[in-house]
C-alpha cells in the first residue's frame, strides 16, 4: 500500500505544571490549534493548577476574534 | 612463657588485650623501651623495626617488613582499641584524619561537588513553593475578569451560614 504523501493533521503535545512539581499531561491536538493551557489537578501540588505547553510549536494561524468589539489593528 | 616485670597497671592492661596484640609486645617491646629505627636497616641490626624494610648487608638485597601492612592495620587498630598505640614501633602507614590531611592533592582537585539533585534540592523547592503561593493569582488571571468578579463576590458572603 502506498504511503500517501502529507502531514498529520493532528500532534502530540505535552503540557507541564506550571506548580513546578515536574507533574505532565499528554495530548493530541489539531496542528491549527492555539497554544493549549488547561486547569487541572496536580496530585502533588494537590490543587488545580495551569498546564503549559512545554515545547513551542510552529505558530499557529495569528486568529484574532473581536466578539463585537474593535481589533488593536482596525482601531 | 616468662613475663617481663611490669607495673600493676601496665599489667593490668597487658591482660586485658587480646593474644594477638599481646604476644607482639612480648616479640616487640613498647617503644618506651625498646628503641626503633626509622628508616630500613641491615637485618643484623638490633633496632630493627618489624614494620619496615631490611636489608643483608651482603647482598644488599631487602627483605619485608615481618609484618605485612594488612597486619600493621590490624594490630594499629587494635592497640588503638587497647589504649596502647603509642607504644607500637616507629610506623610509616598512616590511618584516618591523619592520613587524608597527609595525602597528595592532584593538581586543580576539588573537594566532591555533590549530586545535582541533591545541590539544587532546596532551591527547587522554593521555587516550587513561591509557584504555588502564587497560583490562586494566576489561575484568576487566566480565567479572566469574571471569574476574578466571582471570587470577589464570593469572599464577601458570611463564611457560616449557621
Amino acid at each position: 500500500m502506498a504511503k500517501a504523501k502529507g502531514r498529520k493533521q493532528t500532534t502530540l503535545i505535552t503540557l507541564v505544571s506550571s506548580a513546578l512539581t515536574g507533574m505532565k499531561r499528554s495530548m493530541l491536538i489539531r496542528r491549527t490549534a492555539l497554544p493549549v493551557r488547561m486547569m487541572r489537578y496536580d496530585p502533588t501540588a494537590k490543587r488545580h493548577v495551569l498546564f503549559t505547553e512545554s515545547k513551542r510549536r510552529r505558530a499557529p494561524p495569528n486568529l484574532q476574534f473581536g466578539f463585537g468589539r474593535k481589533l488593536e489593528k482596525d482601531k | 612463657m616468662k613475663l617481663p616485670s611490669m607495673s600493676p597497671a601496665a599489667k593490668a592492661v597487658f591482660e586485658r588485650m587480646p593474644a594477638q596484640l599481646s604476644k607482639f609486645f612480648l616479640r616487640y617491646p613498647p617503644r618506651t623501651i625498646q628503641k626503633y629505627a626509622e628508616k630500613p636497616v641491615p637485618i643484623d641490626d638490633p633496632t630493627r623495626n618489624p614494620f619496615l624494610p631490611a636489608f643483608n648487608p651482603a647482598t644488599k638485597k631487602y627483605r619485608e617488613p615481618v609484618y605485612s601492612l594488612r597486619q600493621q592495620s590490624v594490630l594499629y587498630k587494635l592497640a588503638e582499641e587497647y589504649g596502647v598505640r603509642k607504644l607500637l614501633p616507629f610506623m610509616t602507614k598512616k590511618f584516618g584524619l591523619h592520613k587524608q590531611a597527609q595525602k597528595k592533592k592532584m593538581k586543580r582537585s576539588k573537594n566532591p561537588k555533590g549530586h545535582k539533585y541533591d545541590n539544587t534540592k532546596e532551591e527547587r523547592a522554593a521555587k516550587r513553593a513561591e509557584a504555588i503561593r502564587q497560583m490562586d493569582e494566576i489561575v484568576a488571571k487566566v480565567k479572566g475578569k469574571r471569574y476574578q468578579r466571582r471570587i470577589a463576590a464570593k469572599s464577601k458572603l458570611p463564611k457560616h451560614l449557621f
